[in-house]
């Protein structure tokens, strides 16, 4: 009926022989890598060798849940999909909220390690501890959500919670996503795409067990303290009131909201994107939470005309109003919410999307692509019908233009020459998010050593702003001075840098959201640890879990430098680095290249990794106990 | 005054599907979490974009009641409140066949029925809801509750004019 | 007097959270007494009227004020002066 949390369960998938068996963690395994993302980076790397093709059969995707995922524990739910990325040829983590994590939890397994390629299209069926490979030919083709319908009514069970791909995975976009339980969305890197190489439409799981904790009754406690101080965040109320893109006002005020392919930091009638306009405008007509969250960030809303198409839907969050929305000039809220719909019923990483079509925009403008190059697309900035034409087309690979942009911004800007790559907003292969990194110093450092890209959802500092109490006594525990909350500043930005990167590994290693530690702070190492050992029923201390984050960070290195990287590709867009910031407060800012020298001196140095190549030190390695698992590519030191 | 029904407040609206009440529910019935053996279950209405929780609402005539045979389903008049006498169940499933919510329920791991049974007249789940879709007041009157408010209102009106 | 524009975002009800407004403030009027004024002339129950300095970001021509210290400034005619609840996303 129940199993304790502290025994996790590996279900392993292996799609080429058919085959599925079960296999535990140990718990010595368990304290070291804390469990979701950290033991998913020592499995990750243990099952795969340098070099391994992304879309090939010796890919492995670890689905792997969070240590305290299924229990009160506030904002818990959270999982995560790991696997080599196709876009950048490196490690990828996807983040993801929903509900899936907890019934795979309550099925009894704590990870989902899915290996080889079926023979033709399959889903995975985990009902309980009954696991079937079940053909999947009548869904392959459909959107996720028909598939998530069909699925439901072919198993008989409107309860059992999905995570599927699109069109976009099946056709190897490579930005491709997993659609988790319809509000939430696995999406970076291409990891849609993996699973569609590997002709894996679904995982649906129906999980009616349950989870206990060691000393039940104080982890119950601490956890519904730690809920209640969450909910009474000021920053908790915004994201329920108005969701990620409530920001926009604040983005548009300080003169960093990225416009048209971040040539621009401001649009006009940015109001239009915002979450408070959704709301007081009628569009917002739902707010969902992740499985276990008191915040209830996301959305769901509606459109009111007909202009652009009837769609009721989820989402749009922050990033996906400034990728669809301001990067591709376009401020038209009905406009914006078909965009994202479709990204969500095709299964495409908006990030990625929105930034593909702003190049493809500004490359338009500049006359280096015209309408015979793209298929007839008429890609001024604003054209919000031919960013529908082409996210339709994108995920099927329709014409050679589509076919071409369907493999990023790196590829699409290499093929068509002509400087284009300089306004590719991207770094590794992955597009950035709409961050302005000149702008903001610990946020540019944490980019360019992100191993999967420049993005915020592998370490965001948020605190470096300094908006709160809160944060401003995070930057003093972390550097003795509060005045080092001023994301203008290089002094410090890798002490920064590597406290979130510690605290944000332990948080998606337990499966807490982010929002919840680094955000606001009501969940902090003292209080994962405390929590940690009262479910587990093993000590762990604030230091140990610290550490817990530091291994799983290096172990994500280490297998960057075995395929290869080093430091030079730790760089941020080309426009991050070149063109600087041109209007509002941050004007004249930028990260050029000799800053980010300092800012990579001052990190490598702190992390024990040589300093010229960014590849870790053998002492580093073994002062954290990974000699064994990661000792391949150290250099000496 | 007491009420002589007594339920929880369900507001749809409010519902973000979090489902803090099933692992609360579960947690002080069972000592673990698990929301399949919780008395309250949250159901998500995609197409609407709606999360309708589920729990015995004790009903006046209780159609539960007269369907057992064993008279293990009866009305606690102390709290007041619905509920089963475990020791007297024998797992036949006619109240939940009874039921027209799906309120109560035997999973496949209990050999009794469950049924909501307000914890006695103080819930583990309705602290636990910080959205306000789960409440419960002991004293409310909720029809008693929205007279007021709208008399209020009239008569705010009434006045201004 | 000076005249300065007021933003506030999420705090008016309906399209006025949007709106741009003119105010006319003392010279050297602080951020923060300026708040007070506008908080203490709402009416009861609104979100002007109950949510606290803590949980409000000030920008003043764009520039954020984070601390007590900061919203301390004084405000000078033809300032942009914005109020709004603390937001972060991502």
């Amino acid at each position: 009926m129940s199993r304790p949390i502290s025994q996790q369960r590996i279900l392993n998938v292996d799609l080429t022989q058919r085959r599925t068996w079960a296999e535990k963690v140990a718990q010595d395994d368990l304290v070291k890598y804390l469990g979701g993302r950290g033991i998913a980076a020592k499995l990750l790397y243990e099952r795969t060798r340098g070099g391994v093709d992304p879309l090939g059969s010796d890919n492995v995707m670890v689905f792997a849940t969070g240590a305290l995922t299924g229990t009160n524990a506030p904002s818990s739910g959270r999982s995560s999909v790991t696997c080599k990325s196709p876009a950048t040829g490196l490690y990828l983590k996807v983040s993801v909220g929903g509900h899936v994590g907890a019934e795979l939890r309550y099925a009894g397994w704590d990870y989902v390690v899915v290996s080889g390629t079926a023979s033709g299209p399959v889903y995975l069926w985990i009902d309980d501890e009954h696991v079937e490979i079940r053909d999947a030919r009548h869904l392959w083709g459909r959107g996720t959500r028909e598939t998530d319908d069909l699925l439901k009514a072919e198993l008989g069970d409107e309860a059992i919670r999905t995570a599927v791909i699109g069109p976009a995975g099946e056709n190897r976009v490579l930005f491709s996503c997993i659609m988790v339980t319809r509000y939430n969305s696995a999406s970076r890197g291409g990891v849609g795409a993996v699973m569609g190489s590997k002709n894996l439409k679904a995982i649906a799981v129906r999980g009616r067990g349950g989870l206990s904790c060691a000393s039940g009754k104080e982890y119950y406690a601490l956890a519904g303290q730690m809920r209640r101080k969450l909910a009474a965040d000021s920053g908790s109320e915004s994201l329920y009131n108005w969701g990620t893109s409530g920001s926009i006002p604040g983005l548009d005020e300080m003169g960093m909201l990225a416009a048209y392919n971040f040539s621009r930091v401001a649009i006009d009638h940015s109001e239009r994107l915002s979450g408070q306009y959704l709301l007081d405008q009628g569009y917002l007509i739902g707010r969902e939470s992740c499985f276990g969250c008191s915040t209830a960030c996301h959305r769901y809303v509606r459109t009111l005309t007909d202009e652009w198409g009837r769609v009721r839907d989820a989402g749009p969050e922050l990033e996906t109003v400034l990728s669809l929305g301001a990067e591709c000039g376009i401020t038209d809220t009905e406009a914006l919410l078909v965009a994202n719909r479709l990204c969500n019923d095709l299964g495409m990483d908006t990030i990625s999307a929105g930034h593909v079509i702003s190049w493809a925009m500004e490359t338009y403008e500049r006359g280096i692509l015209d309408k015979e190059s793209t298929d007839g697309l008429d890609l001024r900035f604003g054209n919000a019908g031919a960013q529908h034409t082409l996210l339709n087309r994108l995920a099927r690979r329709e014409g050679a233009f589509a076919d071409l942009l369907a493999n990023g911004t790196r590829h699409a800007s290499q093929e068509v020459g002509r400087d284009s790559g300089t306004w590719a907003i991207q770094a590794k292969g992955l597009e950035q998010s709409a961050v302005d990194t000149r702008a903001a110093k610990s946020y540019a450092l944490a980019f360019a050593v992100n191993p999967r890209g420049p993005d915020h959802l592998m370490t965001e500092t948020f605190a470096e702003f300094g908006f709160t109490q809160e944060s401003r006594d995070v930057i003093r525990e972390i550097t003795g001075d509060e005045a080092y909350a001023n994301p203008r500043l290089t002094e410090k930005r890798a002490d920064i840098v590597r406290w979130h990167e510690d605290v944000y590994g332990a948080s998606e290693a337990l499966g807490f959201c982010v929002f919840t530690s680094t955000a606001a702070f009501a969940v902090n190492p003292r209080n994962m640890a405390q929590l940690f050992s009262l479910g587990m029923g093993v000590p762990l201390d604030e230091k140990q879990l610290m550490l817990g984050g530091r291994r799983m960070v290096t172990i994500e290195r280490c297998f960057n430098v075995r395929e290869g990287a080093r430091r030079q590709d730790d760089v941020l867009p080309w426009r991050m680095m070149n063109e600087k910031v041109p209007t509002g407060t941050n004007a004249g800012m930028l990260t050029d290249q000799a800053m980010l020298d300092g800012l990579l001196d001052q990190y490598y140095a702190l992390h024990g990794w040589d300093v010229a190549t960014a590849v870790p030190l053998r002492s580093t390695l073994a002062r954290l106990g990974l000699a064994e698992l990661c000792g391949d590519v150290a250099l000496e030191g | 005054m007491e009420a002589e029904i007594l339920n929880l407040t369900l507001d749809v609206a409010k519902c973000t599907a979090c489902r803090a009440c099933e692992l609360a529910c579960s947690f002080a019935k069972e000592g673990f979490f698990s929301p399949s053996l919780s008395r309250i279950r949250i159901m998500q209405a995609h197409e609407a974009g709606l999360n309708v929780p589920i729990v015995c609402v004790n009903c006046a005539s209780a159609p539960c009641i007269p369907a057992c045979p064993t008279g293990a389903v009866y009305r606690d008049r102390t709290v007041p409140v619905v509920r089963i006498r475990e020791e007297e169940c024998i797992g036949c499933g006619e109240c939940i066949r009874a039921c027209p919510f799906g309120a109560v329920d035997r999973p496949q791991c209990k050999e009794v029925a469950l049924m909501c049974d307000l914890c006695d007249g103080n819930p583990a789940c309705a602290p636990e809801c910080i959205y306000g879709a789960l409440t419960f007041d002991p004293k409310r009157q909720p029809a008693e509750a929205k007279r007021w408010a709208t008399a209020k209102v009239i008569a705010a009106r009434v006045r201004e004019k | 007097m000076g005249q300065i524009f007021l933003r506030l975002f999420g705090l008016g009800e309906g399209d006025a959270s949007q709106q741009t407004l003119t105010l006319s403030v003392e010279p050297g009027t602080t951020v923060y007494a300026l708040w007070e004024g506008l908080s203490r002339e709402a009416p009861p129950g609104a979100k002007m009227a109950t949510i606290e300095p803590a949980g409000l970001l000030a920008l003043l021509n764009g520039r954020p004020l984070r601390t007590q210290a900061e919203w301390g400034s004084p405000v000078c005619d033809g300032d942009t002066v914005v109020y709004m609840p603390k937001a972060f996303g991502g």
